[in-house]
């Protein structure tokens, strides 16, 4: 009966020791190094443009004046996407919030494109925030997966 | 060959659970409570813009179609947030197991 109980104990022990859950993945050092610059840029250039589109020139915040911006932006999203395609089945949240941040910066592009006219009362803080908290959210999400496992 | 503390266990897990869950919401709760907050101001700015005759309603549609994108990325966030935290737990408590089964047994294992 003892040797018994001993058995199983063992048995438990080394199924215990060596399993290790995981529900989440998707940490990638390029993926979060390359939020952060992508974040720095967006600010930078809406800072920029924020200067232009509360003036009396209608033409100074044309899309034509920001392609260097865009063309650099859109480098970036090849590099994140193309790391997020090869995180593993676990990292589908990670995807999934990649995926959102592109629909995000397309409506951004496409609102532009169409003309952002100067107005005093309309500051696009919206736009400004909705960018930054999609990428903060990614960041938020990436400190926490790097730190699996640790408890604080 | 000593017994088992499943008390032991039991009041181990329970700490960690608290300190592991407790940290998490502690983590969340300011993230979550500005983000919450920001969109519903953000929202509200924009309808005050629609209502004020500023934007027409293809403009507003677009720029509300943003704030959904990021509040979409902050819900998985949490969700995400929330799984790390579970996955902690688990791997915690299985680990406060897996040593008390050691203490017991006074083996140690080639691991």
């Amino acid at each position: 009966m003892k040797s018994k109980f001993l058995l199983l104990s063992v048995c438990c022990f080394i199924l215990l020791s060596s399993c290790k859950v995981t529900f989440i993945t998707g940490y990638d050092q390029v993926l979060d190094q390359t939020l952060g610059k992508m974040k720095r840029d967006f600010n930078l250039h809406f800072i920029k443009l924020s200067r232009t589109i509360q003036d009396t020139d209608p033409h100074n915040q044309d899309f034509s004046n920001y392609q260097d911006y865009y063309d650099n932006l859109e480098a970036d999203m090849i590099t994140i996407k193309s790391r997020s395609q090869s995180l593993d089945e676990k990292a589908k949240i990670v995807k999934e919030q990649i995926t959102n941040l592109d629909a995000a910066f397309k409506v951004f592009i496409q609102q532009h494109k169409a003309g952002l006219p100067d107005r005093v009362n309309d500051d696009r803080h919206d736009m400004r925030d909705a960018i930054n908290t999609s990428i903060d959210a990614i960041t938020r999400l990436q400190e926490a997966l790097k730190t699996t496992g640790k408890t604080e | 060959m000593a017994d088992i503390d499943f008390k032991q266990i039991l009041n181990d897990s329970i700490v960690f659970a608290k300190t592991e869950l407790g940290g998490t919401y502690k983590k969340l709760k300011p993230f979550a409570e500005h983000e919450f907050t920001q969109f519903a101001e953000n929202v509200a700015f924009l309808a005050k813009l629609k209502l004020d005759g500023v934007i027409e309603r293809d403009e507003l549609e677009s720029r509300l179609t943003l704030q959904q994108f990021a509040f979409k990325n902050v819900l998985l966030t949490i969700k995400g947030i929330g799984l790390v935290s579970a996955q902690n737990l688990v791997n915690g408590i299985l680990g406060i197991v897996s040593k008390a089964i050691l203490g017991a047994l006074k083996i140690s294992l080639p691991v």
